[in-house]
């Protein structure tokens, strides 16, 4: 009897071991009686066997199907619909792009003979892989698992006045942008990323002589930057395309986006130096032919012009997708 | 079987339909978990305790049941009665269920005289549960206990 006891002690256990901490005592005292009803119920006086445990628990159901039943599936999904679908999207071009991403910058790592030997360099290129398409899809999950959890609320139809208008040109839908935000942001981290010496490799001064212009070491000391401005324009997409629409809300997480991604880009560029300006002028000089004034003064100063390009874009960015909010609002 | 496997999950489906209505409404009197199975099995209204006791947990906490443990007896047991909240929202949905009933039987014959004499006597049976396929037998179809 005393492994009888055992096993609906442990079925009781499991059951309530899953529910709120404050209702599983109260919940275990209930089934247990209930057990016991069963029990008498079959075996009448007589003491129950171990098989008639067996069956009464069995009837019972799986302490898995009595959990479901007790919690009625709340909040026991990580995505849920409708964010699910939008889920699968998401980490199918998040994975396709790391995996390109990568594939890419391993042949050409390959091609330009940066890389020791074939079998060595397609083990490391495996497992690098296997890491970033790891981290890819833990990072997309978490995304979509705090949308899901924490309210962001996917359908703007509280109302018939919210109810979005249809749209006129396939321009008005967010899908497209955010797929190619999404699919640049991922290919630019993973060549800057896991391959930052396949830059130089493929760099040849006027003449033909390799050269690099870019600071790998630099590059990998600021890899924490690349990564969070890569995590955020992924989230900022992701939002984009859960949205489905340009909506104010849309717009204040795009300006926001906007505004932290323009803060990375200086401060990565303003305290790393990850181009050699003087060597690109050294290596356009070495054909013989003077590199002239305002081409020289940008190459020189290649970071702060490329630091006004990046500001240039996101600036743009941020005045379409205000032009687009207010279109969508306006039609 | 795919007809008879559909039959059983639409009869499924009208029973889990009425069963708040039917816990609410026998627990006008205070009774513990399994002699309402009981009770609802004898009236042919088979309920799994898996399915009933967690409902009764979550009509408590809707504050339309409320419990009270007796450890007088044999074992200790939890008592559910139907709060007056409970039985004002009973009254309110007893209301919708007849008006329910009357419109669906109403239908329903409607769309067996459509059908001839020959399909009405068919028919006949076609409200009666025992034709449902649950086996019961006892089921009433007016919705009146």
């Amino acid at each position: 009897m005393a492994h009888d006891n055992d096993l609906i002690e442990r079925y009781l256990y499991a059951v309530t071991r899953h529910l709120p901490a404050g209702q599983r005592a109260d919940v275990a005292d209930e089934l247990r009686t209930l057990i016991s009803d069963m029990l008498d119920e079959r075996c009448g006086t007589l003491p129950p066997t171990a098989k008639d445990v067996r069956v009464v628990l069995t009837e019972l159901g799986t302490p898995g199907e009595m959990v479901r039943k007790y919690t009625d599936g709340e909040g026991k999904c990580l995505i849920g619909q409708p964010y699910y679908s939008q889920y699968l999207f998401v980490l199918k071009i998040v994975l396709a792009c790391t995996t390109g991403g990568i594939a890419v910058a391993g042949v050409l790592s390959l091609a330009s003979g940066t890389s020791g030997g074939v079998l060595i360099e397609g083990l490391g290129w495996l497992g690098t892989l296997v890491t970033a398409l790891a981290f890819a899809f833990s990072f997309v999950t978490v995304l979509f698992a705090v949308f899901s959890h924490k309210g962001v609320e996917v359908e703007v139809m509280g109302s018939l006045d919210d109810l979005p208008p249809v749209p006129r040109e396939t321009k008005a839908s967010t899908r497209g942008d955010a797929v190619a935000g999404i699919v640049f942001s991922v290919v630019f981290a993973a060549v800057f990323l896991l391959f930052p010496d396949v830059l130089n490799a493929l760099s040849h001064r006027g003449d033909g002589v390799p050269f690099n212009p870019f600071d790998v070491e630099a590059i990998r000391a600021s890899a924490w930057v690349i990564i969070a401005w890569t995590l955020l324009c992924v989230a900022g997409e992701s939002f984009k395309l859960v949205e489905g629409r340009y909506s104010m809300r849309l717009l204040a997480v795009a300006l926001v986006v906007d505004v932290v991604a323009a803060a990375l880009v200086v401060f990565w560029l303003s305290n790393y130096q990850i181009i050699d300006g003087q060597a690109l002028v050294g290596a356009l000089e070495s054909t013989g032919d003077d590199v002239g004034g305002t081409v020289r003064w940008v190459l020189v100063n290649v970071q702060v012009a490329f630091c006004g390009l990046v500001l240039l874009a996101l600036a743009i960015d941020a005045i379409d997708a205000t032009v687009r909010t207010l279109k969508a609002r306006h039609s | 079987m795919g007809g008879g496997d559909t039959v059983s999950s639409m009869v499924l489906e009208l029973r889990r339909g009425t069963l708040v209505m039917l816990v609410l409404s026998q627990l006008r009197e205070p009774a513990y978990g399994y002699a309402l199975v009981k009770t609802l099995a004898d009236h042919g209204i088979p309920i799994e305790a898996n399915t009933l006791y967690p409902l009764m947990r979550r009509l408590e906490s809707q504050g339309l049941l409320t419990s009270e443990w007796d450890n007088g007896g044999s074992k200790p047991r939890k008592y559910y009665r139907t709060t007056d909240e409970g039985l004002r929202v009973l009254r309110e949905v007893e209301d919708q269920w007849h008006v329910l009933c009357g419109g669906v039987n109403a239908l329903l014959r409607a769309g067996e005289e459509a059908d001839g004499p020959a399909g009405v006597e068919s028919h006949e049976q076609a409200p009666n549960a025992k034709k449902a396929g649950n086996g019961e037998g006892k089921e009433r179809n007016d919705g009146t206990r």
